[in-house]
């Protein structure tokens, strides 16, 4: 099991791609692995024999463990001649090969294996009991949310049990009921509890009149361009701005402070029971189309729990929208180690005083979120003033992109 | 010639019993040839063994058994559960696999047993009812009453080891059993000597059992030398061994049809100069037991016997499926 | 019933030859018949004073003629009588099979319900005594495959008493293995005026536990109380369920105690391979998987002709060792 990330500790294996004993050449995708965060394919380091395939799709499986070896034909020819030699299924064993995956030291299974003290053949990379999953189902338990177990061969009904246990004790049970933690939501939490306790976080919030990058819009919609929908004006202009603004487009890493030249925009995408961070890489270079192309195969895949790994990495910044839900104006946590973060409401037609007029306005409430540590109110304030300017002015956007 | 015939047996058989062991040869030989016809019309499934030819062997046997008195029969053994007193209707139900057979549709052909009548059932194994038979022998003994047992057996099963086994041990205990070999002269598709070593009656008389061998085509001499054993199985002197030469005038089974083993001269010869009906016909009306017209109502009657017994035997209902799981085990 | 804890203590041997001895007296169509059981009163001992009480017609020696023992005394019990044929070692079945598994395991099916086979045949199982191949095998399996027979395997005096008693009264053919080797074994058994018989298909749970289940066959019961014991100093609390009959087999006792332990040893004497322990397993697989917190573990004898010599025949068996070992395998501790 490859480790994909950092601090990853397990992966689960979504399907193998190839089957025991294909030839498959270097480059070739031999399985699809998924992290908390993403499915991705994982492709054959090398060219070989695929031989020993020991875990089965759906199972989640502790990094470093060895699921299956890439043989030369060679290695895999004596393989193949030491099965056919014993009547008992030849495995390779498991702990020479993990010690050593490049080389494929076999074990005959030893031919008293039936003899009546020999210790009974518990699969190791089993990841739950018939029981285990039984009672987890029963109490609306993801078998895959319950860890720790004690015994390396899989969960157990004690550890379900265990973890029931767990959940203190309610004098009315009746009025609620637990809610298993997701492996995400166990992130998403952790994560974002950090980022509210390490990073002193300033918020100021501005009003854009959303009028013309509306009317951009629709203007785009009806031209032969393809369409355009308002976020996409938005990463832009975050981008442009952004470039202007470098301080902004920044991590904070353990006290360092790294400035990023290219923009790649995170954008909060909220899940049925979570929230994923999909990157648009080189905002800042794209045009309004791949823009909007790109954050729909996104947005897609996000929800379709299809996002690669390296998606999900690399943000410089992150927009978050919950203009969709009416939402007017809100303070998102900062991504960390991102130093700062939008967050935008509802376009809302809303009375403005113009040339004197009271008019109806469309206009958007921004909240910039910035790690003080990194990024001074000032700072910030300028940012958002930019932003504004390039939003109620967009026509340039759009002939920069033309031009 | 026909007081020389009918000798010692006219002493014991009046006319009436003799006619009738006419009349069950008779029906025997009508019930396998119709049996034939109705599993030629797929009417039977299964497998079907012909005992047509050897008729005098069971009527004549079981001609000097009481009802309570045991028989064992064989893969072959329409002739000698009818001869034991089968009822003609019940066994076609059987063949048919109805419920009102024998066994309730689950034995078949080749399982046929009928309590009532002592008849422990045939066995589909060759020589496999041999010792039950001396079992039901040995208790018959040791419950002191004076029932004999009669295995049935072709000379087939003469080399089946489990003859000796259970021979000797009826010498050693004087059981009252008595072996009926029916040497049809092959054993399946084998002719018997081909297969098989000595002389067959020292098989018993190296055991101190009384042997004979006898004219299995000739229903007295059958009835006689069976009379015999059944008088000294009775005084608890021991179990005998007969030996019946007869002839399987089928092949083994319904697909044995072309029988390369024989020749049709030898079946010829066997079919019309020691036909056991015929010739038993022939001796009666020679010695006036038997008219000419007694015979022909004889035939009648048998025809309509065997006419109601397919009717009962088709009308007769298939078993209730869950009959499936009855009898598996007695209560 | 359970098995008593006090009282007489008699061998197991003796309390076989006590059930047949009280039977023969309750009913004069029980008889004895085999090899050497008369005069010599049986190779073990088992039919010692038979002939004396009930003279030579019910206590029977017989010519060393194993099928034909078994079909003499089918043909009898066909007929009124209610054998109990001995066939000296377990091995012998060979010998006898179509006898039992042709003849006697369906004259009543075959006969449409109307022919009853009361017929007892007692035999041994067993290796440990250095009896080599063809006098060591414990073929329980072979019997339990045919459909119409019995099969008994009592693990104690008491129970074998017992067993014995219901199978001599039984209808069917009944097949009782004794282990050799536990003749000798002493246990409780009430004295003989107080009358009691086991009934076929109940097992019998030999300790109770929670964290494991050993089913345990004849000789193996012992093994599997051994390991429980030593089990239990090291904090695993076993349950040890004995079947007592393999056919009829107490399915439902089973399976409710691996629900209750969710794990499951099943350690039979028979060769493992095709044998008890994997029918019982597969019971267990079929009607407990979600109650399971391990795969369902079999512990036959080795898949070998049992050998001679004492080093290699003591391999083939399960012991107290292994049992303990696969217990803390499947329990995980």
């Amino acid at each position: 099991m490859p480790a994909l990330e950092m601090a990853q500790e397990e992966g689960t294996l979504v399907r193998w791609l190839q089957a025991e004993g294909a030839r498959v050449r270097k480059g070739e995708p031999l399985m699809e692995i998924e992290t908390d965060k993403a499915v991705m394919e994982i492709e054959a380091s090398d060219s070989g024999v695929l031989a020993n395939l020991s875990a089965q799709a759906g199972q989640k499986i502790q990094v470093g463990r060895v699921i299956g070896l890439l043989l030369t034909e060679q290695e895999y020819a004596d393989a193949e001649g030491r099965a056919k030699g014993t009547d008992n299924t030849p495995v390779i064993s498991k702990e020479s090969a993990a010690v050593q995956p490049t080389t494929s030291t076999l074990a005959e299974r030893p031919a008293s294996s039936q003899r009546s003290g020999s210790e009974p053949v518990v699969p190791r990379l089993r990841p739950a009991s018939p029981k285990a999953r039984r009672l987890a189902a029963e109490q609306g338990i993801d078998i895959s949310t319950i860890s720790g177990s004690a015994h390396e061969r899989g969960l157990t009904s004690a550890d379900v049990a265990g973890m029931l246990k767990q959940v203190p004790p309610s004098q009315s049970a009746e009025e609620y009921v637990v809610v298993p933690i997701s492996k995400m939501r166990g992130i998403i939490s952790e994560r974002l509890q950090r980022s509210s306790q390490e990073a002193p976080h300033i918020a100021l919030t501005l009003s854009i009149d959303m009028g013309r990058a509306l009317q951009l819009v629709k203007t785009w919609n009806q031209s032969a361009n393809g369409p355009l929908k308002i976020n996409a004006v938005l990463a832009k202009a975050v981008a442009r701005t952004l470039q202007q603004f470098p301080r902004l487009n920044a991590h904070w890493v353990k006290g360092e402070l790294r400035e990023y030249t290219p923009v790649h925009l995170g954008f909060a995408v909220a899940l049925d029971d979570g929230l994923l961070v999909p990157t648009l890489r080189d905002t800042h270079k794209k045009e309004f189309a791949a823009i909007q192309s790109g954050l729909d195969d996104l947005f897609a895949r996000a929800r379709s729990g299809r996002l690669r790994l390296d998606e999900i990495k690399g943000s410089t910044f992150t927009i978050s929208n919950l203009g969709m839900f009416g939402i007017e104006q809100f303070t998102a946590i900062l991504n960390p180690p991102e130093v700062g973060i939008l967050s935008v409401g509802a376009i809302k037609d809303t009375p403005a005083v113009e040339n004197g007029q009271i008019v109806s306005r469309p206009l958007m409430q921004a909240t910039v979120n910035a790690d003080h540590r990194a990024v001074d109110g000032a700072a910030a304030a300028k940012f958002l003033a930019a932003l504004k300017q390039t939003l109620e002015d967009p026509q340039f956007l759009s002939i920069e992109t033309a031009g | 010639m026909s007081q020389e015939i009918m000798a010692a047996p006219s002493t014991t058989l009046n006319k009436d019993r003799l006619l009738e062991l006419y009349s069950r040869m008779l029906t025997i030989r009508e019930f396998e040839e119709k049996a034939q016809d109705l599993y030629s019309r797929t009417l039977i499934p299964g497998l079907l063994h012909s005992s047509v030819g050897q008729e005098a062997v069971a009527v004549g046997v079981c001609a000097a058994l009481r009802d309570d008195d045991y028989i064992a029969s064989t893969h072959r053994g329409h002739g000698h559960c009818i001869a034991k007193g089968a009822d003609i209707g019940r066994m076609f139900a059987e063949l048919f696999g109805k419920a009102e057979g024998y066994c309730r549709g689950k034995g078949g052909s080749m399982h046929i047993a009928n309590q009532a009548v002592g008849n422990l059932g045939a066995n589909a194994i060759v020589g496999g009812n041999i010792p039950i038979v001396t079992g039901a022998a040995l208790s018959a003994k040791m419950r002191a009453t004076d029932q004999v047992a009669v295995s049935f057996f072709g000379d087939g099963a003469l080399n089946q080891g489990i003859l000796l086994e259970s021979m000797n041990m009826a010498a050693i205990w004087s059981l009252p059993v008595i072996y009926a070999c029916e040497n049809n002269h092959y054993g399946e598709y084998t002719p018997m000597e081909l297969v098989t070593a000595g002389d067959i009656k020292q098989r018993g008389t190296s055991l101190g059992i009384a042997s004979e061998v006898v004219d299995g085509n000739d229903v007295l001499e059958v009835y006689r030398a069976t009379m015999e054993a059944v008088d000294r199985g009775r005084r608890g002197g021991g179990p005998t061994f007969l030996i019946f030469n007869t002839y399987r005038y089928y092949g083994h089974g319904m697909s044995d049809r072309d029988r390369p083993y024989r020749s049709r001269d030898e079946e010829k010869e066997w079919r019309e100069s020691r036909d056991p009906l015929d010739r038993f016909a022939a001796r009666l009306i020679d010695a006036g037991h038997m008219t000419p017209s007694e015979k022909d109502r004889i035939h009648t009657d048998v025809t309509g016997l065997i006419t109601r017994g397919v009717e009962f035997g088709t009308r007769s209902p298939f078993p209730d499926p869950d009959e499936v799981l009855k009898h598996v085990y007695a209560d | 019933m359970s098995t008593p804890t006090e009282g007489r203590e008699i061998t197991f041997a003796q309390a076989i030859n006590e059930a047949m001895h009280e039977e023969m007296q309750r009913d004069p169509s029980v008889f004895v018949l085999g090899e050497d059981v008369a005069a010599a009163g049986g190779v073990y001992k088992l039919t010692r004073g038979l002939l004396d009480a009930f003279g030579p017609e019910r206590v029977r020696d017989t010519p060393i003629s194993e099928a034909g023992i078994t079909g003499l005394a089918l043909g009898a019990a066909m007929t009124g009588m209610r054998p109990i044929a001995e066939i000296m070692f377990g091995d012998f079945l060979g010998l006898v099979m179509d006898q039992i598994a042709n003849q006697a395991a369906k004259v009543h099916y075959m006969s449409g319900g109307t022919f009853n086979v009361p017929l007892v045949i007692r035999t041994t199982m067993g290796a440990g005594r250095r009896a080599a191949a063809q006098h060591s095998q414990s073929l329980c399996a072979w019997v339990a495959h045919i459909p119409g027979l019995k099969v008994v395997l009592p693990s104690t005096p008491y129970d074998a008493k017992g067993l014995l008693k219901t199978a001599i009264r039984d209808n069917n053919p009944v097949i009782f293995f004794e282990d050799k080797m536990m003749y000798q074994k002493k246990g409780f058994v009430p004295d003989p005026s107080v009358e009691y018989a086991i009934p076929f298909g109940k097992a019998d749970v030999k300790r109770t536990g929670t964290d494991i289940t050993i089913i345990a066959t004849s000789s193996m019961v012992q093994v599997a109380l051994d390991a429980a014991e030593e089990l239990a100093r090291e904090g695993i609390d076993a349950e040890v369920i004995d079947p007592q009959t393999l056919t009829p087999l107490d399915e439902a006792s089973l399976i409710d105690s691996v629900k209750k332990t969710s794990r499951c040893i099943v350690v039979d004497e028979g060769y493992q391979r095709f044998g008890a322990t994997a029918e019982i397993a597969a019971v267990i697989g079929e009607n407990a998987f979600y109650h399971l917190d391990a795969p369902v573990h079999r512990m036959g004898a080795m898949d070998v002709p049992i050998p001679f010599s004492p080093i290699l025949e003591d391999q083939t068996i399960p012991n107290p060792t292994a049992v303990i070992k696969a217990a803390h395998t499947l329990v995980g501790r």
